[in-house]
């Protein structure tokens, strides 16, 4: 089968599905509430032009990108110190074992008791659900190293500093890029789910308040713009992984 | 160090922060209560009955819609696993549909069916469904022809085909895809009963978040976590249950 063909099919079932949709909808007088795609459409471009879509999206992408740094500057360093120090990792094993099946959606009363109704909520309940990937890949990248690194790095008489940077970071790199890019797909869908519950702002709130308003296609446009603002950071993600290394891709 | 010395240091550290709390927290604080008071506060609500029932409406929700997404996800992942052409023609639309964040589709789905007692089952199944749905495509598309050509060779009967070849190879692919739903079905249980007023724990903790019951909120985030923590250990013991008894097959 030529390439060409499978992309012709691969758009077949989309397309087809939206046409009996819009059909369904516009045949049947009972779906009152189900919008038809046509109607989706212009509810999206309605919104896309009056600018109220794109700020919720850059909105919602701001808070998902700081939580994500947050993660990363808290969740690799603390990952890389359990991988370590055994001593560390039993303190805190039963701990983590506790918080980290804690549902994120539980978390938002919380902090909302604590922040109010503020992108602080939000960014708090996001880290506290995105960053356990990036713990616990970067705690696996350093477990899974054989034993000969550190031995030849103390052959070498490296200084335990010049040890962590040139030796043990980047041989776990890969591990831990692994679970970043996890943390930050997390990161996307949490803080929408947040912003539902907990910070009145972005594509969650925007989500919500459609829904309130009963106005249906706009509803469905702010769930497509979801959609789509997950797809394409999905797509630059592994972009960026295959660049930084392109072995991995490979065995991924 | 051995065990026991062990356990006892995996448990010094909540248990030292809980008493930290215990003994600098202000009772009366409205944002950050000490656990005494999330205890007394549990135990006023468990008095009353409402947790119980609370917390076995969610977990009802969580269990049936978790059952079906188990049936359809593996029936639906066998089938287009079983066709490579097919599951190359739904690839596409299937990556877009599970890139739609589940707790997104609860706003939609209150919209399209109201917030009756269907609308649970309703969004909790069809979140937790994509997890399980994919894994056994992967799964099923991961089969080697030689296995199935030599079921054809020993022209063993359809049923032990089943039980030989698919069960053992598949299996393993739908705990793993219930290790991700499961979670994914508390997460979406709770935003429900948050967003529609539903019954249950994610209602009740919304509810006293709005009365400022500091407290309560603690307490029933505590509910919530220990419930989180029970299904994670289910789950790990019946993944390890199905690998010792199929050793060396499905990774």
């Amino acid at each position: 089968m030529t390439g060409h063909s499978r992309r012709a099919r691969q758009w077949l079932l989309p397309v087809a599905l939206l046409g009996a949709w819009q059909l369904a909808v516009m045949v049947n007088d009972g779906f009152n509430v189900l919008p038809t795609p046509t109607e989706i459409g212009r509810a999206l471009t309605e919104s896309l032009i009056d600018g109220r879509l794109v700020a919720d999206a850059a909105h919602t992408f701001a808070a998902a990108l700081a939580s994500w740094a947050i993660c990363l500057l808290i969740g690799i360093p603390l990952g890389m110190a359990l991988g370590t120090f055994s001593t560390l990792r039993t303190m805190l094993s039963l701990f983590i074992e506790l918080l980290r099946p804690l549902p994120a959606v539980a978390l938002i009363p919380p902090a909302v008791l604590v922040f109010g109704f503020s992108w602080k909520t939000e960014i708090t309940v996001t880290v506290f659900a995105s960053i356990w990937p990036l713990i616990s890949s970067s705690r696996a990248g350093i477990e899974g190293l054989h034993a000969r690194i550190f031995e030849t790095a103390a052959t070498l008489h490296l200084s335990k500093w010049h040890t962590l940077r040139s030796v043990v970071t980047p041989a776990a790199f890969s591990q831990i890029l692994v679970g970043a890019r996890l943390s930050f797909s997390l990161c996307l869908v949490v803080s929408v789910v947040a912003e539902m519950v907990g910070n009145p702002a972005g594509l969650g709130w925007g989500l919500v308040s459609a829904q309130e308003a009963m106005r249906a296609s706009e509803t469905f446009a702010y769930l497509f713009a979801i959609g789509v603002l997950g797809v394409c950071a999905n797509f630059a993600l592994g972009f960026a992984v295959r660049r930084l290394l392109p072995g991995l891709a490979q065995a991924s | 160090m051995n065990k026991m010395s062990r356990i006892l240091l995996s448990l010094a550290t909540p248990v030292a922060l809980l008493c930290l709390w215990q003994a600098v927290g202000d009772p009366a604080s409205p944002i950050a209560p000490p656990p005494q008071t999330w205890l007394s506060s549990a135990q006023a609500m468990l008095a009353a009955g409402e947790l119980q029932l609370a917390v076995l409406a969610t977990l009802k929700t969580v269990v049936l819609s978790t059952f079906i997404a188990g049936v359809v996800g593996t029936a639906m992942g066998a089938i287009l696993g079983a066709r490579p052409a097919v599951s190359e023609a739904v690839a596409p639309t299937l990556e877009f549909l599970r890139s739609v964040p589940p707790p997104t589709i609860v706003p939609v789905a209150m919209l399209l069916i109201g917030s009756g007692a269907v609308l649970g089952a309703t969004v909790v199944s069809l979140a937790a469904l994509w997890p399980i749905l994919l894994n056994v495509l992967q799964a099923t598309r991961a089969i080697h022809p030689t296995l199935v050509n030599t079921g054809h060779t020993l022209r063993i009967s359809t049923r032990s085909k089943v039980m030989n070849i698919y069960v053992p190879s598949i299996l393993p692919s739908v705990i793993a895809g219930l290790r991700v739903a499961v979670p994914l079905a508390i997460i979406v249980a709770l935003l429900v009963e948050m967003l529609a007023t539903r019954p249950g724990v994610g209602r009740m903790l919304l509810s006293a978040q709005r009365d400022f019951d500091a407290p309560a909120v603690f307490a029933l985030l505590s509910t919530v976590g220990l419930i989180g923590v029970g299904v994670n250990w289910a789950l790990e013991w019946l993944e390890r249950c199905v690998s010792r008894k199929l050793p060396g097959i499905g990774r």
